[in-house]
């Protein structure tokens, strides 16, 4: 924690007190089927929790690397029945260890990077992963997309079967820049979102009871701290639709 | 066998699909489309080419000479993607770990060292004078990075240091690095406990650089 707490320390001090912290984790591994020494993990991250009183601690649910060998961007778990069994175990060891929930993440699909091992359809893994851990949930619209995208799903048919997903275990939304070139769906992280991510967080905000948090991740910032156009104009569409579900 | 050792069998052999293996011995994946398996390999290539470190950079500034020996005898590949391939599916990049969940693995630095020297690109010498001072940098830069040292490097109570073959010293101290060439007496008092005690001075001099105890 010492190496961080330097930049970390700059970063809180510049932010407002009343601001909610929470951690978006990169390296639990949650989706791993092999063994995964996470103890020292786990314990940095209790720390940091601690020090910083984080909130809450979020992951995408998938394998960060293949027995230890680096990838270059998460992979979904295996959606098998194998795959979902050593998810939920790994959840749990993780549950018991940090001192803030650990909300999970619905995956990335992502053509060209992703590799979809299994038969089992990715929001049924995921409502049931949510179910047997009593986990909160994060959507993340884009991610939702690229599953119905891989699927071969478009048009209003990516905003099917959103009934299967854990509705009422979604605590946070999330939204980050997405791009769609020819037939490739593109998680681009570049802080302009598109119209089909609009389209779906309206679909769900009315069925998510629980949620507490919609996050746009990824606005981009010019060297004076001002957000740029484009990601400005996603923003202030996104606050736009928002009003009506803040708290007074 | 476990479900734990099956599920490492399968993510090893997960791995190994990705890096520029085939599917075919593990059903499970011989069920992905060839084309995903070939594009997910094109993302792995870019990652160990673009991978850039804190204070040393990616690739092309670690090894420079090993680089420009390839640009030269394949001139086809000005991005470099045949050699990562190459060096995706060799055993020294088996070796690389960066996870906290998986000590003992080597640096990405070490692991294309290895790959050139087996695969007999650049000068052997240069090639050990880029080596040692990435890696040194690096510890200079992170001392407790959680990769496997290798052999070369020795712990020194500054930090640690490395002598090459041209007996070049390349030294991490208390977060500077230092470079240089030594004469044989420094490197022998570097090397061996033993030749300490005919070489007094030199013996001061290290112990207030920090590099001998």
């Amino acid at each position: 924690v010492e190496d961080y707490a330097a930049a970390w320390d700059d970063l809180f001090a510049a932010l407002p007190v009343d601001v909610p912290r929470a951690l978006h984790h990169t390296a639990l591994n949650v989706g791993a089927l092999g063994p995964y020494e996470r103890g020292e993990l786990l314990d940095f991250t209790r720390r940091l929790c601690e020090r910083y009183h984080l909130r809450w601690v979020n992951e995408d649910v998938g394998l960060w690397s293949l027995a230890g060998r680096p990838v270059p961007y998460p992979l979904p778990p295996l959606l098998t029945r194998a795959g979902l069994e050593a998810t939920i175990e790994n959840v749990r060891e993780c549950q018991a260890s940090l001192p803030v929930p650990l909300v999970l993440e619905f995956p990335g699909f992502a053509h060209g990077v992703s590799v979809v091992v299994g038969e089992l359809h990715a929001y049924d893994f995921f409502r049931e992963l949510a179910e047997q851990t009593e986990a909160p949930v994060t959507l993340d619209v884009g991610h939702l997309l690229s599953w119905q995208w891989w699927r071969g799903r478009r048009g209003i048919e990516l905003y099917d079967e959103i009934e299967r997903l854990p509705l009422s275990h979604c605590f946070e939304m999330h939204l980050s820049g997405c791009e769609i070139v020819g037939d490739r769906f593109f998680d681009a992280h570049h802080g302009h979102l598109l119209e089909e991510q609009f389209q779906l967080l309206a679909g769900l905000l009315p069925l998510c009871d629980n949620v507490r948090a919609v996050t746009f991740e990824d606005p981009r910032f010019d060297e004076q701290g001002t957000m740029l156009p484009t990601s400005h104009a996603s923003w202030k569409r996104l606050v736009e639709m928002l009003q009506p579900w803040m708290a007074p | 066998v476990t479900d734990r050792e099956h599920g490492r069998r399968i993510e090893e052999a997960f791995a190994a699909c990705l890096y520029g293996g085939d599917a075919t011995g593990e059903p499970l994946l011989a069920a992905v489309a060839v084309d995903d398996w070939t594009e997910a390999a094109a993302g792995v290539r870019w990652m160990v080419l673009g991978r850039s470190h804190r204070g040393t950079g990616a690739l092309e500034a670690w090894y420079p000479t090993a680089i420009a020996a390839w640009r030269s005898a394949h001139p086809d590949d000005a991005e470099l993607d045949a050699l990562a391939a190459r060096f995706c599916r060799s055993a020294a990049c088996g070796a690389w770990r960066e996870f906290p969940a998986s000590d003992g693995g080597i640096s990405l630095e070490e692991a294309w060292w290895r790959f050139f020297q087996e695969a007999g690109i650049g000068d052997p010498d240069e090639l050990e004078e880029e080596f040692l001072s990435v890696v040194v940098r690096s510890l200079a830069v992170a001392p407790r990075a959680r990769f496997r040292w290798p052999e070369a490097v020795r712990p020194a109570p500054g930090g640690c240091f490395a002598l090459s073959r041209r007996l070049v010293l390349h030294a991490a101290l208390d977060g500077r690095y230092v470079r240089g060439e030594v004469t044989p007496l420094v490197a022998a008092v570097l090397r061996d406990e033993t030749a300490r005690h005919e070489a007094g001075a030199v013996v001061e001099k290290l112990r207030a650089m920090r590099l001998i105890g």
